[in-house]
């Protein structure tokens, strides 16, 4: 039976990353006996690997836990757990959408951070309550005071209630479960309404097919029901209802407010959009659920395999993820360097990062990526716009009218003591100042317009290194704007290589130029024979180095006793080989292909 | 190659200098020449052998042995007579006859000692003549001079021996090609059946590269090395040496057949400090091992040893390694591909049990063929005399 709504709290952890966000999780769960100390993996809400190891998590997971509160009752407590990173902004907000409250977890020894502000704005733009919480009072290091201060000097939240708590160690954790029900409201909706249930999350299961996590917003959502997803219109029977507390069992039916896993033989998860509305379908439809929009990457790179037998095996690899993953988009392309491969589309950097590294690491496969682009809109003399997210396709100068580039806005928390060299990071990247302003006496937010591309350049590693890992940043796409862009190509031996061909602004056109071959001089390997590596803009030549041929590569002695050192040298040589991809009779590595990046300014 | 067989070839390492030479990184020790332990170390050496025979596949036969350091023309004849007696006495191959090498430095033997050593029983002498010129002598930190080494040349052929090798380093700073080519031919016209000639190569730690380091010895040039190879092979094959390995030129039958047995993936035992060997046990495992560098302790280890001490890295033996299949394998390539000949991955895939044109080696082949720098014939894979140069990239596309 569906508990009713007064009994029910629905809120989400937000957190600036590594403020503790799956700690907290993990506490939650097993003070409320969810999870018994023998099961329990170290944040075990992160399942995949790969988020454990980078300590992210990726896609959201849900968990019911059942709490008897001071008062003696039981109340249901559906912790939603929200994408702790800047990519998935959407996703984060549909989370929200589907919560009453939320607990703004923030390292008391650090302080709010970008993401801190930025997911605490979403949560208080949702309406949620939202429940301060300093971490990690355990440490020495800790400063509650001037946490306190910056949450409500910045993010303009009330401390007077702020929970001091160690998720490490257990510390405070009951006296959150009892603010979750005294300040969290219950669900409001209407139970005896028409139904509607917001889609906030979706994964493909290889048995059931694609699966949503919904909250129910009104009315009851009943096994056997036939219905309809009004974004997309199709319609289908539930199979299975069920809860995840922690592991999945099945319900008849969820009520209002409460929050469980949808089965429907849906055949995609393309077909389950984030921010969906289900309906019943049989009846005439409730106006949908508020914020549903389609996700669109920012972000696109080709991805090729290192050996061209393996392109199946790719293709293969990217169908499975994108059913887990609709919003990273794939399509066939080729290059005249890498031959058949794909190009692929993201919501971010640190998004493009995890599919490749799943593609590497689940499927086993070699690739080569190319450096990160951004979408660009070429308007042509004759007034046709194109949009173009693969630099080698941007049409020749002489047809091109203008181009439009996507532009951010960027919000960076940096101590005072950076202030400095963090504007001049953002005007080397064409950053126009929005504001400036001081969130304590020692830290400052500063906002910024850039252009995406220049974020994409190694922005945030570039940020982190001139405060030393101290500013954090937030950016999110705002627009696009006229820029004054050329194309630079960059040649081998004389023919053009096009993965390597790049978008830059006109200003620093012959730097970049100039300083992508000094970077590929480095990163090409000598080979048998010279190898010229030339940028060009147009037909105009405007850089050029020669990598020297290798005239010996042999060891003179190998007797007895040199034979197992020689042995580990050459597998450490054929290593090295193994991201290499043979371009006419060069062989380029991995590495040079995102030579851009790493061009210094 | 009968690797699974009995036959065996035995290093015997001499860790005894007067001096350090500038270029040398192997295991040796300067002393004076009237501190060297030479019975104790000839003991030592016997008892090494017969526990390390305890552990080997039976009935033992040896192919050859070779007396390398170090210096080992430093020890005296007798003990090396002592230690060949004893060690051919553990049996050799019926009807051929054991090849018995020792490396000798020019300075530390004339014409009476190479006598000796003829008479104790050695068969070939490899003699380290390096250079001949007087400043390049002087910057490999020899203490002889050229009159001297190839005088050494001649009184071993005088002596009878069977085997003369004479080594050559080249490529060295400031040397030309035709300078390289031309001490090559001066030393082929005293008479040795047999040259290595070694492209200098400078290892860190050793006097020469900290010299190289502080600026006092200018770097090699890379292009003249590599023409200087190229300069030596056609100096030499044109006077009929067969450039039989990326090092060594043999007159045809008068190659090492020590280091060709090595080179064919043959197990060889290694005996004395700072000496490696690859053998079969009893139980069919191979392993490699490596005594520790240490000659006083290796002096002292051998008065009481055991045999199961020696299958223990960590005190004689520093180091231990058991080579599986695949593992030796890709040595048998990376040795079989510094030979002419090359290595035939069919036969030596039905010899290990293991695949050798795997379909990541038939693509690597492909696109080393294309570039002149490997030939397939039926299993073999062989590497073209000019595309030695790149030896060690092509042997590890292949490994």
């Amino acid at each position: 039976m569906p508990s009713p709504p007064s009994l029910i709290r629905n809120f989400s952890i937000i957190a600036h990353v590594d403020h503790g966000k799956s700690t907290l999780a993990d506490r939650l769960l097993e003070v409320t006996g969810v999870l018994s100390e023998r099961e329990r993996v170290d944040q075990f809400l992160d399942r995949l690997p790969i988020e454990r190891e980078r300590g992210i998590t990726i896609k959201s997971q849900t968990v019911r836990l059942p709490y008897k509160a001071a008062d003696g009752t039981v109340y249901q407590l559906n912790l939603i757990d929200t994408p702790g990173h800047v990519d998935f902004h959407y996703e984060v907000r549909c989370a929200l959408a589907a919560c009453e409250g939320a607990l703004l977890v923030v390292d008391a020894t650090q302080g709010v951070e970008a993401q801190t502000l930025a997911n605490a704005y979403s949560a208080i733009e949702s309406n949620l309550e939202v429940i301060p919480v300093l971490n990690k009072t355990d440490l020495p290091s800790v400063d509650v005071e001037k946490t306190r201060r910056e949450i409500e000097d910045v993010v303009g939240l009330s401390c007077a209630d702020a929970l001091e708590v160690s998720a490490k160690t257990g510390l405070g954790v009951g006296a959150i479960l009892e603010a979750l029900v005294s300040r969290v409201p219950s669900p409001k909706g209407d139970p005896s309404g028409p139904l509607r249930a917001l889609v906030f999350d979706s994964w493909y299961d290889a048995y059931r097919g694609a699966m949503v996590m919904v909250r129910v917003v009104d009315g009851t959502l009943r096994k056997g029901q036939k219905i309809k997803m009004l974004a997309t219109g199709s319609e289908y029977e539930v199979v299975d209802l069920g809860v995840m507390s922690p592991n999945a069992t099945s319900v008849s039916e969820l009520g209002t407010g409460e929050v469980g896993y949808v089965a429907a033989n849906i055949r995609s998860v393309k077909d389950t959009g984030t921010g969906d509305t289900i309906v019943e379908a049989s009846k005439t439809p409730p106006p949908a659920l508020p914020g549903f929009r389609k996700v669109k990457p920012m972000v696109f790179a080709g991805i090729f395999p290192t050996d061209n037998a393996d392109y199946d095996a790719l293709r293969d690899a990217l169908e499975k993820l994108h059913l887990n993953d609709p919003a990273f988009a794939f399509e066939p392309d080729t290059s005249e360097a890498l031959g058949f491969g794909f190009r692929c589309g993201f919501l971010g950097l640190l998004h493009m990062e995890i599919v490749q590294e799943r593609l590497e690491r689940d499927y086993d496969l070699d690739l080569i990526s190319t450096a990160p682009s951004v979408m660009y809109r070429v308007h042509l003399l004759d007034g046709t716009v194109v949009e173009v997210e693969n630099p080698a396709r941007v049409p020749p100068a002489h047809k091109v009218e203008h181009i439009e580039e996507p532009l951010s806005r960027v919000v960076i928390h940096t101590p005072s003591a950076y202030v400095g060299a963090v504007l001049t990071l953002c005007e080397e990247r064409r950053g126009v100042q929005k504001s400036i302003s001081y969130s304590s006496t020692d830290r400052v937010i500063i906002t910024y317009e850039l252009p995406l591309a220049e974020i994409l350049f190694d922005f945030h590693d570039r940020l982190k290194s001139v405060s030393r890992g101290y500013a954090s940043m937030d950016y999110e796409v705002i627009g696009f704007g006229t820029s004054d862009l050329v194309k630079i190509d960059i040649l081998v031996n004389g023919e053009p290589l096009d993965a390597l061909a790049v978008i830059v602004h006109k200003d620093k056109s012959f730097t970049r130029g100039r300083d992508l071959c000094v970077k590929l001089k480095e990163l090409i390997p000598r080979q048998q024979f010279e190898v010229a590596v030339q940028a060009a803009i147009g037909s105009r030549v405007v850089a050029r180095v020669n990598v020297k041929a290798v005239r010996k590569d042999v060891i003179a002695k190998c007797y007895g006793g040199d034979i197992s050192r020689k042995r580990k040298l050459l597998e450490k040589q054929k290593k090295g080989k193994r991201r290499m991809k043979q371009v006419g009779s060069v062989e380029i590595p991995q590495d040079a292909f995102l030579a851009i990046l790493k061009v210094d300014n | 190659m009968a690797t699974d067989g009995t036959c065996t070839a035995i290093y015997v390492h001499f860790p005894y200098c007067v001096r350090k030479c500038s270029y040398c990184d192997f295991s040796s020790r300067p002393v004076r020449r009237d501190q060297v332990p030479h019975d104790a170390y000839a003991t030592a050496v016997l008892r090494e052998w017969s526990l390390r025979s305890l552990l080997m596949k039976q009935p033992i036969r040896s192919i050859s042995l070779y007396f390398g350091g170090g210096t080992p023309s430093l020890w005296s004849a007798a003990s090396i007579g002592r230690v060949i007696e004893e060690i051919s006495r553990s049996g050799s191959v019926p009807g051929d006859a054991i090849e018995i090498t020792v490396e000798c430095n020019p300075c530390s033997i004339d014409e009476a000692g190479i006598q000796m050593l003829r008479d104790v029983g050695v068969t070939r002498l490899s003699v380290g003549v390096q250079s001949l010129s007087a400043p390049r002598l002087e910057m490999l930190g020899r203490a002889h001079d050229a009159t001297r080494a190839l005088a050494t040349l001649s009184a071993a052929r005088r002596a009878g021996f069977a085997h003369v090798s004479a080594d050559l380093i080249y490529g060295l700073p400031g040397e030309s090609p035709a300078e390289a080519a031309s001490e090559a031919r001066a030393i082929a016209q005293s008479g040795p059946d047999h040259v290595s000639a070694y492209m200098l190569s400078v290892v860190p730690s050793t006097a020469l590269g900290r010299a190289m380091r502080q600026g006092a010895v200018s770097p090699v040039d890379e292009a003249q090395a590599a023409d200087s190879f190229i300069a030596v092979s056609d100096a030499l094959v044109g006077l009929g040496y067969e450039h039989y390995e990326v090092s060594n030129f043999a007159r045809t039958g008068c190659e090492s057949k020590h280091n060709g047995w090595v080179w064919r993936g043959g197990s060889y035992v290694g005996l004395g400090a700072g000496a490696v060997g690859s053998m079969q046990l009893a139980d069919g495992r191979v392993i490699r091992a490596s005594n520790s560098a240490d000659a006083q302790g290796y002096l002292e280890a051998m008065e009481a040893c055991s045999a199961e001490r020696l299958l223990e890295a960590g005190g004689v033996v520093q180091s231990l390694e058991v080579l599986d299949a695949e593992t030796r394998m890709s040595e048998r390539i990376m040795l079989g591909l510094r030979l002419a000949e090359g290595v035939d991955l069919d036969a030596v895939s039905a010899e290990l049990g293991v695949e050798g044109w795997t379909r990541a080696r038939q693509r690597a082949a492909r696109e080393l063929e294309v570039k002149g720098r490997l030939v397939r014939e039926a299993g073999r894979a062989r590497i073209p005399r000019h595309a030695w140069l790149w030896e060690n990239d092509t042997a590890a596309r292949m490994l």
